[in-house]
């Protein structure tokens, strides 16, 4: 799995990633002690959440580097690299500025090469290592239970890939999301097992401290996987087992509470656009509703900063097998487990409207996006597979399919940002690329087919 | 729908009534890029040339509403009516026209409509009792039966009779290797394969793919000419006429392009603009209603995505690799039509117009070929069906809406408190009929009773 990360990530051009400007900023800073920085007052332009961070004003350069081909898909991407970028802004700020520390902790490890192209490679990197660390755990999880990986591959969506190879928090959190949802349900369903309580801990820990609302999504998950397992009585009946664990996960809800609300809604409190007319509730209500089948657009595979859609033939196929997988699963679930996939299916719908409500209250605009919703998502085919029974054919079909997905959304990206997306220009990108990755196109091709086959060979081997 | 809102339905209706009129073909009008090249001049009542006036006001404006003009509410017109659809086959338009009996009227569109959309309902009951007596589940028809399908089946279109006719005759046709077949099973090879070859000009040509593939899937090439040899000896018929008519009355424009000798794109990239087709025909053929400026709601789209992979899935559940192989010889099939057809709309107009109806016949094989073992009398059968009811509910709700009050941002529920157009029955007694008809369907198609074998 880290193969295919580390190829999305050298594939893919610096900053392409949804805020990774600030991202790469936020983390430069937060290794170098600055955690929050400065107040930046809130505007609509900068949002409610930047700050200035006092370190060498060469690292705000990022922010003046996507601008080139973001948010333009006709436009094909361009290397200006870090080092060579006008400095922009000193001090330099950070929209992410307000945001919690942890998944910028582990990414700004990498800064250490100070400004440079190579920092933001490395930041990639560390992190990318850390979420197929998470992700591998899910997989030895669903190995030692014996029962069908086509599952877990299912929530492994092209874009849960992609962000966790760009610097993202929401690939962090996407991808604890994975192993909190895999390891709950093996630690409820088997107490004892040391190894599904660890990652329980640590996805868990992961879950609620990448993004503000990560409590939240650690509750829905626990709470819904509690219902999956149907063990609610026994829980109690071994509460102490999971005493140290919940401990932990209380204290790390109660400093993200404390971060919540001290430093991320220290401006957001009180809305820039109070004043504004809004449309009335019932049409911010059916915008959130008709806004749903794009977090399935988003949260399989729109790439970049939303600028790069997966093409259209991967994401049927990838989506055709999500739904057969999950009633595959479903086939063989307990009425408990349906109930719990309809209450995930009920979460993501309440929190597409919220977070849109939400957004609309801060900025007069619509906001939600794919990843926001993707924690909760991934959970949908797990819990629907859980006792998904191992079966040759049907895994090796879901397995290649998933390959023949993750190369075919990796060529998509790669041909959007080496010639752009026009129309009919599909294969310019092997014969004449106005922009190539680092490792060049051939390579990067021929490295996510051997990565992503290598995988699913893994993934189904006894 | 509101009248005329289907793809080339004015000129589906003046082919009708010229055809029942006995003008087959009318008179030819020089082919130009504006008319393309099949349209031919009727010797019918003037006023039917009115036809095409109608849907001006909301064609290909998705949020624009429907308006009500009446087809006789327009004065008197001078020249004979066209239709570009002149050379088209006569099937269609000669079961569609017996509604015309009206006259130049609403009720003659109405009338004609309701014909067509009769015989595509025997023809897809015809499949489902053809599946049933086979033993597998009706569901397995209901995945294959898209509201793509189900609109143009009801809006004087020939492609709904094509894709009825094509699901009659995939039920006949698979499991052949069962070795012996009913009434039903007969009549749905016969009458499903003369609609497919009749209703649209490839007709011949998309009976030889359904055969060739069905044939990949059971292998029994013997069984199939024992078991339906009169049926095939009469297609034979049907498919020399069809090529004939072809030849001599579609392609007598056709033959050379109009574009002949001019600048074209490179072959490659029409190729490449051919595949990246590919996955709109899945939105087109599933459900882009109208003049396909009405497409399904996005959720429901996938929704139904995902009903027919599980459909799919289950049904492909122990399944022989002679049946992915004809899945794959009907995919390959599929994307190899999408790209000679819209390689051939360029070399005639230098536009590309591949469309999801142009392949949805073959689609609909695809899935009965996966679901065609289905069990019945399952609760697995009856929640894929329930699931196909609601979501070809949700659909027509979806459409409605278009056609009630435009599609606009955030206006979804605007129908119910403010809509600027009503269909003849009334918006509230068709929503209910919209909701309520699929379950029926659902419930009659997945019941127990009916004679399994």
């Amino acid at each position: 799995m880290f193969l295919v990360m580390l190829t999305w990530s050298l594939a893919m051009p610096l900053f392409a990633g949804p805020d990774e400007p600030a991202n790469f900023v936020k983390s430069a800073a937060v290794v170098r002690g600055e955690w929050v920085g400065e107040n930046f007052p809130a505007t609509l332009q900068a949002s409610y959440w930047t700050t200035y961070v006092n370190i060498d004003p060469k690292f705000g350069s990022a922010n003046g580097i996507p601008w080139c081909f973001a948010p333009m898909r006709e436009k094909s991407a361009c290397n200006l690299a870090v080092e060579d970028a006008p400095v922009v802004d000193v001090p330099p700020f950070t929209n992410m500025g307000r945001y919690p520390p942890l998944s910028f902790l582990i990414s700004g490890v990498g800064t250490v090469f100070g400004p440079t192209d190579l920092s933001v490679r490395a930041s990639r990197a560390i992190l990318a290592g850390f979420c197929a660390c998470l992700v591998t755990m899910a997989v030895a999880l669903i190995r030692r239970r014996g029962v069908s990986m086509a599952p877990l591959m299912m929530a492994l969506a092209p874009a849960t890939v992609f962000l966790s190879s760009t610097m993202s928090p929401s690939g962090l959190e996407a991808a604890a999301a994975l192993l909190l949802w895999t390891s709950s349900l093996a630690a409820f369903e088997e107490s004892g097992d040391r190894f599904a309580r660890w990652s329980m801990a640590l996805s868990g820990l992961a879950v609620i401290g990448a993004r503000p609302i990560g409590a939240a999504m650690y509750a829905v998950i626990v709470m819904l996987t509690l219902v999956a397992s149907g063990a609610t009585s026994s829980l109690v009946k071994q509460l102490r087992t999971f005493l140290p664990m919940f401990g932990v996960h209380l204290l790390g809800i109660v400093a993200m509470g404390f971060w919540y609300v001290v430093v991320y809604d220290a401006q957001s409190s009180i809305s820039l656009v109070a004043d504004q007319p809004r449309a009335n509730l019932l049409d911010r209500v059916a915008h959130g509703l008709a806004s749903i089948p794009r977090m399935f657009d988003e949260g399989f595979g729109d790439f970049g900063w939303l600028d790069t859609p997966m093409p259209r033939m991967p994401f049927y196929l990838l989506l055709a097998f999500f739904f057969a997988v999950v009633a595959q699963g479903l086939a063989s679930s307990h009425k408990r487990a349906v109930g719990a996939v309809v209450g995930i299916a009920g979460v993501v719908a309440v929190m597409v409207v919220v977070i849109d409500l939400n957004y609309y209250e801060l900025f007069r605009l619509y906001g939600v996006q794919g990843r926001h919703v993707m924690p909760v998502l991934v959970g949908l085919p797990i819990v629907a597979g859980w006792n998904l029974a191992r079966s040759r054919r049907r895994d090796l079909v879901v397995a290649a399919g998933w390959a023949v997905v993750m190369v075919w959304a990796f060529s998509g990206a790669l041909r959007r940002y080496a010639v752009g997306i026009e129309p009919d220009n599909a294969f310019d990108v092997l014969f004449s690329p106005e922009w190539t990755p680092i490792i060049g196109v051939m390579p990067s091709l021929a490295s996510i087919v051997v990565a992503s086959s290598a995988f699913a060979y893994f993934a189904l081997r006894d | 729908m509101p009248l005329f809102s289907s793809p080339d339905e004015p000129a589906n209706f003046i082919k009708s009534a010229a055809v029942v009129r006995g003008e087959w073909i009318g008179e030819n009008y020089p082919a130009n890029l504006q008319v393309s090249y099949w349209m031919t001049v009727v010797d019918i009542d003037p006023r039917f040339a009115n036809a095409h006036s109608v849907p001006t006001c909301f064609a290909f404006k998705s949020d624009q509403p429907a308006c009500d003009i009446p087809l006789q509410g327009f004065g008197p017109a001078e020249k004979s009516p066209a239709t570009n659809v002149g050379r088209y086959p006569p099937l269609a338009p000669m079961i569609a026209g017996l509604g015309t009996v009206f006259g130049v009227d609403d009720r003659s569109v109405f009338a004609a409509r309701i014909v067509l959309a009769a015989v595509c309902s025997c023809l897809i009951a015809l499949g489902v009792t053809a599946i049933r007596r086979r033993g597998s589940s009706g569901a397995a028809v209901l995945l294959a039966l898209f509201p793509g399908s189900i609109f143009f089946a009801s809006t004087m279109s020939p492609s709904g009779l094509e894709i009825a006719g094509a699901i009659a005759l995939w039920c006949g046709l698979l499991r052949l290797d069962d070795g012996e077949v009913s009434h039903s099973i007969s009549w749905a090879v016969l009458i499903g394969g003369i609609a497919v070859i009749g209703a649209r000009p490839v007709g011949f040509f998309v009976y030889f793919l359904i055969l060739g593939i069905a044939l990949i899937h059971d292998k029994q090439p013997i069984a199939l000419v024992r078991l339906h040899s009169n049926s095939l000896i009469l297609h034979g018929l049907a498919n020399l006429g069809m090529i004939g008519w072809y030849f001599v009355v579609y392609d007598a424009q056709s033959s050379r392009s109009l574009l002949e000798g001019e600048a074209a794109m490179a072959f490659t990239r029409q190729i490449t603009h051919g595949l990246e087709s590919v996955p709109r025909m899945i939105d087109e053929s599933f459900g882009n209603f109208g003049w396909l400026d009405t497409p399904m709601p996005r959720l429901i789209l996938y929704l139904l995505v995902g009903l027919i992979a599980a459909g799919m899935s289950f049904g492909l559940h122990g399944a022989r690799w002679r049946t992915f192989t004809a899945i794959g010889a009907g995919l390959a099939a599929i994307v190899t039509m999408v790209v000679v057809i819209d390689v051939n709309y360029y070399s005639l107009f230098r536009l590309f117009g591949v469309q999801g109806r142009h392949v949805a016949p073959i689609m609909v094989g695809v899935i009965l070929i996966a679901t065609s073992r289905l069990d019945r009398n399952t609760a697995r059968d009856r929640a894929l069906a329930l699931g196909w009811a609601a979501l070809v509910g949700w659909s027509a709700w979806g459409a409605l809406r278009r056609y009630s009050v435009g599609i606009r941002p955030d206006n979804a529920f605007e129908m119910f408190t403010n809509a600027q157009w009503s269909p003849i029955i009334g918006l509230w007694p068709a929503l209910a009929i919209l909701m309520v008809a699929p379950f029926l369907v659902a419930l009659v198609v997945t019941s127990e009773s009916g004679s399994h074998r």
